[in-house]
C-alpha cells in the first residue's frame, strides 16, 4: 500500500515502477493502493499508465485501486481505455446522485446537531435532578472571558455607533428643525436592532471563533477522547458551560451596549450640536418603551444561543487535523453572522406585525 | 480482566477498516496489535475501548458482552500517540483529573488523591515534574504522563494507542522496556498498537498480525518470526528472499532443490513461491553433494554485527540477500564477482495462489 499523500514526479514512482517490474513475477497481478494519493499531476498520471504498459509487456497486471475522484482528474486527456482496464471504476456522480448526496449530507448534519442540542438540554435540565450538577465553575470561567473582557470593545464600538447614527440623523432631521428627535432614533434604534446585533457580531467573532478553534484543537490532539475515556461527558464538562456562558454573557453585554450607544448619541447631540442634556435625556427616556427594550434582550438570547451552538458543533466536528480547525473557526464565525442577520430579520419581521 | 473480541467488522464509507476480526487477550497479558498504516489497528483499538461503534460483531469484558457499554461504563486506561495532555492543566492536575470529577460519594479525598498522584508520578519516575505543564515537557515526559493519567483511575484494561510512535528512537527503546518492566509489576491487561515489528516482538507477551482489516497470524513474538503463517507475514517481519518453483503432489521443487510440502498434496503442478530469510541461507565455494542454487557475489556489506552479501542467481536473475556472521565471512573470504552455491536452511513454500499479500508488500516498501 502506497501512503504517501503525493506521489510527485519521478520521485515517488521510480521506486514503485522498480518493485513492480522488477520483483513481482511475470502472471502475478499487482494491485497499487492509492487510496492514500490525493493529487496526481498528468505526469504522474502518464507515468502510472506507462507502469500499467511495461507491466503488460511483462506479463505482469498492473492495477490501482482506491483513486479518488481527483485523482482520477489527472487522467483527462490520456489514453482512456487504459484508465478503465488501470483504475477499478470511481463513481462520478449524476447531477440526481449529487442531490441524494447533499440531502443526506445535510440529514447527518441535522442528526449531529440535534444530539448535540439534546445531549447540552439533558445536561442542564436533567441531569442536575440526578445529582450531576452543571459545572459553575466552569460557566463563570467563560462568562469572565466571553463576557468582562468584552466589556471595553463592545462599549467602546457601541459608543461609536451611538455616535455615527446621530450625526447621520443630524444632517437629515436639521432641515425641518427637528434635531432633538435624533434623541428618539438613537435610542430606539440602538435598544431594539443596533446593540443586539453589534453584540452579537462581537462575540460571535471573538467568542464563537475561539470556542471553535478550543474545541478543535481538544479533538484533533485527542483530548475529547481521553476525557471520554476518564469517565467524563464532554456535554457536561465542555459543550453545556460555554452555550451557558454566551447565554448570560451576550444579553448583559448588549445592556452594556445600549448605554454606550445612547451615551455615544448623547455626547452628539450635547457637545456637537448643542441640544441641551436635560432635553436629551427626557426626550430619549419619553421614547423608549419598555416593549423596545425587552425586543433587543429576546434577539440578544436568541444571537447568544445560536452562536453558542454553531461555534460548538464546528468545533466538535473538526476534520482533517490542524487545518480543519482553521476552517472551522472561519466557518463558524461566518455561519454564526449569517444566522443571526436572518435570525434578526425573521424576528422583526414577526414583532412589525405582531406588536 | 480478559477482553475478547468476536468478530468484529466495521466499514467507514465505501472503505473496510475491519473485517470479521476475532481474539482474545487472556488476563494479565501484554498483547501487541501490529501491522502497516491502514491495517486497522487503531480502529479495533478504538472499539475495544468503546470511542468506535462496531458495525457488527461484539466486544467481551471478562466473559461479558460490553459492545453497548459506554466508554465511561468500560473502565479503561487509554493512552494516545499525541499524549493528549490536558494542556492547561499542571502534570499533577492532568493525574488528578480523572479522580477529581468523580461523583462526590466516589470521589477520593483530596488527602489520598494527593497521595496516589505522587505514587503514580514516582512509579513513571516524574515525581519532580509535578507542577510544570505538558508543554515544558519532553515527548518521553508526557507519554509517561500520559500512562499514569490513564493508570489513576484504576482501569481494568489498559489500551495503548502506538505510543511510542511520536518519540524518536532511542527513547523509544528505552520506554518499551519500561512498559514491559511496569506491565511485569502491574500485571495489567493492556492491549497496544504498533507498526514497529521490532517493538512488538520484543514487548508483548503475544503478537496479533494484522493487514488491510484481517487477521494474519496471532502467536507469540517466537512463533510468529520463526513460523510465519502468510506471505505477508514474512514480508512484514523482516527481510526475506523469494524463489520461484512449483509443487506437484505435496513436494515442491525450487530449481534443484525438492522439499515437503505436505500442506499441498492434492496440487498439482501449480506455480509455488518459496520464502527463505536471509540468515537461513548456507553460502559454499563448492557443490557438495547436496542440491544448490548457483549464484554469483553481487556487493558486500560489511558494516554492522553482521556482514550482508547480495548475490544473483544464476538462473532466474533474481536478488539474493544473504546475512553471514563475521567469523563465517572471515573463514570464506568471499570476493565480489565470485560464483557461489546457496543452500536454503529453513524454506517455507506457499502457492502462487496465497500470493495476495506480497503483491501488497511489494508496493508497500
Amino acid at each position: 500500500m502506497l501512503t504517501n499523500n503525493h506521489i510527485s514526479g519521478a520521485l515517488a514512482l521510480a521506486p514503485l515502477r522498480e518493485q513492480v517490474l522488477k520483483r513481482a513475477e511475470p502472471g502475478s497481478r499487482v494491485v497499487v493502493n492509492l487510496s492514500g494519493v490525493q493529487k496526481l499531476s498528468g505526469l504522474d498520471a502518464a507515468a502510472l499508465l506507462r507502469l500499467v504498459i511495461e507491466g503488460k509487456e511483462k506479463g505482469i497486471e498492473v492495477r490501482f485501486s482506491g483513486l479518488s475522484a481527483e485523482a482520477r482528474q489527472a487522467f483527462t486527456g490520456l489514453d482512456a481505455s487504459l484508465l478503465e482496464h488501470a483504475a477499478t471504476p470511481t463513481e462520478s456522480l449524476s447531477p440526481i446522485e449529487e442531490v441524494g448526496e447533499q440531502t443526506l449530507d445535510l440529514l447527518a448534519t441535522a442528526r449531529r446537531l440535534l444530539e448535540m442540542i439534546g445531549e447540552i438540554t439533558y445536561w442542564f435540565f436533567i441531569a442536575p435532578w440526578h445529582g450531576k450538577g452543571v459545572k459553575w465553575e466552569r460557566t463563570g470561567e467563560q462568562i469572565v472571558k466571553i463576557g468582562l473582557d468584552g466589556v471595553p470593545i463592545v462599549s467602546f464600538l457601541s459608543f461609536l455607533i451611538g455616535a455615527v447614527l446621530a450625526l447621520n440623523a443630524a444632517s437629515q432631521l436639521r432641515q425641518f428643525g427637528a434635531s432633538i428627535y435624533i434623541a428618539n432614533l438613537v435610542g430606539v434604534s440602538m435598544t431594539r436592532e443596533m446593540a443586539p446585533l453589534l453584540t452579537a457580531i462581537i462575540a460571535a467573532g471573538r467568542s464563537g471563533s475561539a470556542i471553535t478553534a478550543e474545541l478543535g484543537t481538544m479533538v484533533v490532539s485527542e483530548e475529547i477522547d481521553a476525557m471520554r475515556t476518564m469517565a467524563l461527558s464532554p456535554g457536561r464538562f465542555l459543550l453545556l458551560p460555554r452555550v451557558l456562558a454566551l447565554l448570560c454573557a451576550v444579553p448583559c453585554l448588549t445592556v452594556l451596549s445600549n448605554l454606550a450607544g445612547i451615551f455615544g448619541g448623547y455626547w452628539v447631540g450635547v457637545i456637537v450640536l448643542g441640544l441641551g442634556s436635560r432635553n436629551y435625556l427626557q426626550q430619549t427616556s419619553q421614547a423608549l418603551l419598555i416593549s423596545d427594550l425587552v425586543t433587543g434582550m429576546v434577539k440578544s438570547t436568541m444571537f447568544a444561543l445560536l452562536i453558542g451552538l454553531v461555534s460548538c458543533y464546528r468545533g466538535f466536528y473538526v476534520h482533517g487535523g490542524a487545518e480543519g480547525v482553521g476552517t472551522n473557526t472561519t466557518a463558524s464565525v461566518v455561519t454564526s453572522i449569517v444566522l443571526c442577520i436572518l435570525a434578526d430579520a425573521v424576528f422583526t419581521t414577526i414583532f412589525f406585525y405582531f406588536d | 480482566m480478559s477482553i475478547e473480541v468476536q468478530s468484529v467488522r466495521k466499514t467507514f464509507g465505501d472503505f473496510t477498516a475491519l473485517r470479521d476480526v476475532s481474539f482474545q487477550v487472556p488476563k494479565g497479558e501484554l498483547v501487541a496489535l501490529l501491522g502497516p498504516s491502514g491495517s486497522g489497528k487503531t480502529t479495533l483499538l478504538r472499539i475495544i475501548a468503546g470511542l468506535e461503534a462496531a458495525d457488527h460483531g461484539s466486544v467481551l469484558f471478562h466473559g461479558e458482552d460490553a459492545t453497548d457499554r459506554s466508554v465511561r461504563d468500560r473502565q479503561v486506561g487509554f493512552v494516545f500517540q499525541h499524549y493528549a495532555l490536558f494542556r492547561h492543566m499542571s502534570v499533577f492536575e492532568n493525574i488528578a483529573f480523572g479522580l477529581r470529577v468523580r461523583p462526590r460519594k466516589l470521589r477520593p479525598s483530596e488527602q489520598e488523591i494527593h497521595t496516589r498522584v505522587h505514587a503514580l508520578l514516582k512509579l513513571v519516575q516524574l515525581d519532580w515534574l509535578a507542577d510544570r505543564y505538558p508543554p515544558q515537557l519532553s515527548g518521553g515526559q508526557r507519554q509517561r504522563v500520559a500512562l499514569a493519567r490513564a493508570l489513576a483511575v484504576q482501569p481494568q484494561v489498559l489500551l495503548l494507542d502506538e505510543p511510542f510512535g511520536a518519540l524518536d528512537a532511542k527513547v523509544r527503546k528505552e520506554l518499551r522496556r519500561w512498559l514491559r518492566r511496569l506491565h511485569d509489576e502491574m500485571h495489567i491487561t493492556s492491549v497496544f498498537v504498533t507498526h514497529d515489528q521490532e517493538e512488538a516482538l520484543e514487548v508483548a507477551d503475544r503478537v496479533v498480525i494484522m493487514n488491510e482489516g484481517g487477521v494474519e497470524q496471532i502467536g507469540t513474538p517466537g512463533e510468529v518470526y520463526d513460523h510465519p503463517a502468510t506471505p505477508f507475514v514474512y514480508h512484514f517481519l523482516g527481510n526475506v528472499n523469494l524463489f520461484h518453483g512449483r509443487i506437484h503432489e505435496g513436494r515442491a521443487r525450487i530449481g534443484e532443490i525438492e522439499i515437503e510440502a505436505p500442506e499441498h498434496a492434492d496440487a498439482r503442478d501449480i506455480p509455488a513461491v518459496g520464502y527463505v530469510r536471509p540468515h537461513d541461507i548456507e553460502v559454499t565455494r563448492h557443490r557438495n553433494g547436496t542440491a544448490a542454487i548457483e549464484a554469483t557475489v553481487s556487493y558486500i556489506h560489511l558494516i554492522g554485527p553482521l556482514v550482508h552479501i547480495e548475490l544473483t542467481g544464476c538462473d532466474s536473475g533474481n536478488l539474493i540477500e544473504v546475512a553471514l556472521s563475521k567469523d563465517r565471512y572471515q573463514e570464506m573470504k568471499f570476493q565480489e564477482g565470485e560464483r557461489v552455491f546457496i543452500t536454503p536452511r529453513n524454506l517455507r513454500v506457499f502457492a502462487q495462489g496465497s500470493q495476495a499479500g506480497a503483491g501488497e508488500g511489494l508496493a508497500k516498501a
